[in-house]
């Protein structure tokens, strides 16, 4: 993989909110790659700043929303400085980004087909009714049945499982090479995420295009994932692939998540539970951002912030206190595979 | 040890579809069509199910803050369908509910301490200063501070809030308590400590849990009976042991398979369904799962319902062809 | 603890600039109504709300130091808005409080009760909404006969649709609420639910939009003037005086300052009443507060 050059390479982006009450730190030194055809997990719970860093990436923050500091490198240019009229021509034509809720994304007044029709259009210079025919084969190629009839339909019209596919046919239109998906499974049913999931990996392989994937929920980074970046408020506390992540945490914070989710496949006779409440934004803590929580937290966690350093050939972790959590790991039983 | 403490039976609840100038009923949303289920003192029943299953109208509907269109709710030898007036009130100190909207679920403009001590001053448990005592004794054992009683709920993160919903229902001292979807809003690490606060509480109070969810490894984790609901209906209910080692209704095999493992070694046969969950206005015919069923027989599933039978030891199905 | 509450709302009301401008023009129209016999006393203590004629030359007078705000269909100008002061809070009082009242009972008849109920109060609310605010006031006015009263009565009639539509709405979302099916759950009675959870929830944006109507109603009282429906000619209204300049329309320089001092006067009152309804609105809203 280290051969490859990076698709998408952030550098120490920095995303602060300036709102009435203070100066929000959503997104606070992240650094990270995606290569072509692999899938970046991002994953953390509410208010760790995995979505502003998405919205980041395409520039879509409100304006409220600054990036102050950092890169984010795509294919050789800085979109951070990239100006409005070219930042316009790379969203949806080199990145596209699907959401959690496509009824907010669809607008509700056009047909799903003059949607995925619009972006054709405008990306690839294409004929109405060429572009017709490309909005009709992307409808099947996302499973959705009978393309011919709802090409014409309203959004309204079709069910939440068939929403998120048109979604994903019009975020898919122009053969993008990153598809950015901002928890695009959480609303549905479990039996319908299975299939949206089956799908993207699907559409992946034959589009050869890379995937970053952000979720709260572990179970569909370990499904869809090569690798994935932990973020914790504000900041990247892990960040390696995923076997690695799911079988030899390092940071205190990604192990205590992995043992407090109930499991399918583990017997658990009772949960890890991370004591406190996630920290508010406006009020992030000092130091490690995770020392209120973390119960290896020393003096030093309180006041110094500990950096993203690689341990191992592709493991990077942000702690003091490794070798605390690689002594503590056997006191939590974790049941075995059935 | 086996004793029940609330038989459903025949339940139904149907929702009227109104329509037109003169508000007739055009169509009826079968939402709760047929159940029936025991639950034993002290043990916590799973009802799990995708959105539109009935899950949550079965809960509300047990409580009677929805009316049931038929059947029978039987708490000791009481049919709840049937109180009125002052009985129902008296009824409603036994069974509580949390729900799964931390933010909904508190009035905006009381203090935590009136949250908290509503039930205790309507059935005339305490007054005054004995009233808040047992507010703030309520406040420790759920894990807050008895100095936060004056606060307001907007004060409260998520987690903080659905530990205020709990104090509420325990403060009338229930036998037992519905939780709908009483986790789902809450981000992985809070999770975990709610869930592990509900059995603490369990085991302290001997407290019986109907537990709605549409998480199936929630469900898993904290039921010791699960039943799974689909359209309407129960298609599986047994130990909670014996369903997850061996489901043997199609739709629980599938809902199993579909959940998303946080193991990426782990390599699983997934059995994807097809299609959406049908609308419970005009559920299919014959079995409700049989047009996304993988292993429909067109000659009997489409036309007859099936019964739930004991196929084997307390493991219920409803399936032609198990 | 409550006392804390009041500290920290009124720090933050106070903490508002234009909360503390709203606030302070609506203190300074009351003290000039409170004070009104001392500013301009009037020539007859039994009929303080006539104008007294100023001089019986027909033409506008612009100010002089005899009549500060100048002189126009005969009438004192500075009278006439000191006095008129009175009158705008008399109508906003009323008007919006009696128009409110009515609004709440029936919005929440319809709101509790559903039902046929709710599909008589709101087809009937629906029918007074679709009549034209300004013409229906205008033909009810000219059947109970010219006064401020009279006008009054109509602004009432045709002006409560708006809090019965809000309360309804409102009622019908707590309902729904949660924490009003939890109380339930614990065996309240529905009086208590109602009393305990409904209407702390749906009332104080009710008082929000009083408040605002409060400034809004005088304008609409002044168009009544304006269009000769409202006080009799001498009355201390600002509508009234206003309606003296329609003469002069054409000829700006001679009468400008029959529009501009009223004009004033209202815009400012219209603005106070706005203002602190906003602040209001911050202050009742828990979930707001910091």
């Amino acid at each position: 993989m280290e051969s490859k050059q990076p698709l998408l390479k952030v550098n120490n982006l920095k995303t602060y909110f300036f709102t009435d009450d203070g100066v929000v730190k959503a997104v606070d030194g992240v650094n990270f790659e995606v290569y072509p055809g692999e899938t970046l997990g991002i994953v953390g719970e509410s208010g760790c700043g995995k979505s502003v860093t998405s919205l980041s990436i395409l520039r879509l923050l409100d304006e409220k929303g600054k990036i102050v500091d950092g890169e984010i490198i795509f294919e050789g240019k800085d979109l951070v400085k990239l100006d409005e009229n070219k930042m316009r021509e790379i969203r949806g034509n080199d990145i596209a980004m699907i959401f959690q809720e496509p009824m907010v994304a669809l607008n509700p007044v056009y047909t799903v087909g003059d949607q995925i029709m619009e972006a054709i259009i405008l990306h690839q210079k294409v004929h109405k009714d060429e572009a017709r025919k490309i909005a009709i084969d992307m409808l099947r190629k996302v499973g959705i049945p009978e393309p011919e009839k709802r090409v014409d339909e309203y959004p309204h019209e079709l069910s939440g499982g068939m929403r998120q596919r048109a979604m994903i046919a019009m975020a898919l239109s122009c053969h993008p090479k990153l598809l950015i998906a901002d928890e695009p499974t959480t609303a549905l049913d479990v039996t319908i995420q299975a299939q949206i999931l089956e799908l993207m990996k699907q559409l992946q392989k034959d589009l050869d295009m890379a995937i970053i994937m952000i979720t709260h929920d572990l179970g569909v980074i370990a499904e869809i994932s090569d690798r994935v970046a932990v973020m914790y408020a504000g900041k990247m506390v892990e960040y390696t692939d995923v076997k690695r992540l799911f079988k030899n945490p390092k940071h205190p914070y990604t192990w205590a998540l992995l043992n407090a989710i109930p499991r399918l496949d583990i017997e658990q006779e009772r949960l890890f539970s991370i004591p406190g409440v996630v920290p508010d934004a406006l009020h992030f803590p000092s130091g490690c951002k995770f020392h209120t929580r973390c119960e290896f937290a020393t003096e030093k966690c309180r006041n110094e912030e500990p950096g993203l350093i690689e341990i191992e050939d592709g493991h990077f972790v942000a702690c003091w206190n490794i070798e605390k959590l690689e002594a503590a790991k056997d006191r939590v039983e974790v049941g075995e595979n059935k | 040890m086996n004793e029940i403490i609330l038989e459903v039976k025949n339940l139904k609840k149907y929702f009227p579809i109104r329509a037109g100038v003169f508000r007739r009923i055009v169509a009826w949303v079968k939402a709760v069509d047929d159940v029936s289920f025991n639950i034993n003192r002290g043990e916590t029943l799973g009802l799990v199910g995708e959105s539109g299953c009935g899950k949550t109208t079965v809960g509300m509907t047990i409580l009677r803050l929805y009316e049931p269109t038929a059947g029978q709710v039987l708490y000791g030898n009481k049919d709840i369908s049937k109180l009125r007036g002052k009985e129902l009130r008296e009824m409603r100190r036994k069974m509580q509910i949390i729900f799964q909207d931390p933010y909904s679920s508190l009035n905006p403009r009381m203090r935590i301490k009136n949250i908290i001590a509503e039930g205790i001053i309507t059935h005339d448990i305490a007054k005054g200063r004995e009233a808040e005592h047992m507010v703030a004794e309520l406040l420790k054992r759920v894990g807050l501070s008895p100095d936060q009683m004056n606060r307001f709920p907007h004060e409260f993160s998520g987690g903080q809030r659905q530990r205020i919903g709990i104090a509420r229902a325990l403060a009338v001292n229930p036998e037992l308590i519905v939780c709908d979807e009483a986790v789902s809003a809450l981000d992985v690490s809070i999770q975990a400590q709610i869930l592990n606060l509900l059995e603490d509480l369990q085991k302290d109070f001997n407290l019986t849990y109907i537990f709605i969810s549409h998480a199936l490894n929630v469900v898993k984790h904290i039921s010791d009976r699960v039943a799974v609901m689909y359209l309407g209906k129960i298609v599986e209910i047994a130990d909670k042991k014996e369903l997850f080692s061996n489901p043997l209704h199609p739709y629980t095999k599938a809902l199993m398979s579909a959940i998303p493992i946080p193991d990426p070694e782990l390599k699983r046969e997934r059995i994807l369904l097809k299609g959406d969950v049908p609308s419970p206005i005009n559920p299919p015919s014959g079995c409700r799962f049989h047009p996304r069923c993988p292993i429909a027989d067109p000659k009997i599933c489409s036309r007859e319902e099936p019964e739930l039978r004991e196929v084997k030891p307390d493991h219920f199905v409803s399936c032609h062809l198990v | 603890m409550l006392r804390d509450e009041i500290k920290k709302n009124t720090k933050k009301f106070f903490k508002n600039p234009t909360a503390v401008l709203g606030l302070f023009l609506l203190v300074f129209f009351i003290i000039i109504a409170l004070f009104a016999p001392l500013i301009a006393p009037p020539k007859d203590p039994n009929n303080p709300y006539r104008i007294p004629i100023a001089t019986w030359s027909l033409e506008p007078k612009p100010p002089s130091p005899e009549h500060p705000f100048g002189v126009i269909g005969q009438r004192d100008i500075f009278y006439g808005v000191i006095w008129g002061t009175r009158t705008a809070f008399r109508i906003g009082l009323i008007v919006a409080g009696i128009s409110a009242i009515i609004g709440i009972i029936m919005g929440s008849l319809s709101g509790y009760f559903g039902g046929w109920i709710d599909e008589v109060l709101m087809r009937i609310t629906d029918i007074f909404m679709s009549l034209p605010f300004l013409v229906a006031a205008m033909v009810l006015t000219t059947v109970l006969g010219k006064g401020l009263d009279k006008v009054m009565i109509a602004m009432i009639v045709f002006g409560w649709m708006g809090t019965a539509r809000l309360i309804r709405g409102n009622i019908l979302q707590v309902k729904e609420e949660q924490y009003v099916l939890a109380a339930k759950a614990l065996g309240v009675r529905d009086s208590l639910i109602i009393l305990k959870h409904v209407i702390p929830n749906t009332i104080f944006p009710v008082i929000v939009q009083v408040s605002m109507r409060m400034g809004s109603l005088v304008i609409t009282a002044a168009a009544l003037s304006f269009l000769g429906l409202g006080a009799e000619p001498g009355y201390a209204d600002w509508g009234t005086l206003l309606s003296y300049s329609r003469n002069w329309l054409t000829q700006f320089d001679k009468a400008w300052f029959s529009i501009v001092y009223p004009g004033v006067a209202m815009v400012l009152f219209v603005l106070a009443w706005n203002l602190v309804g906003d602040a209001l609105r911050d202050i009742f809203d828990p979930r707001l507060r910091g």
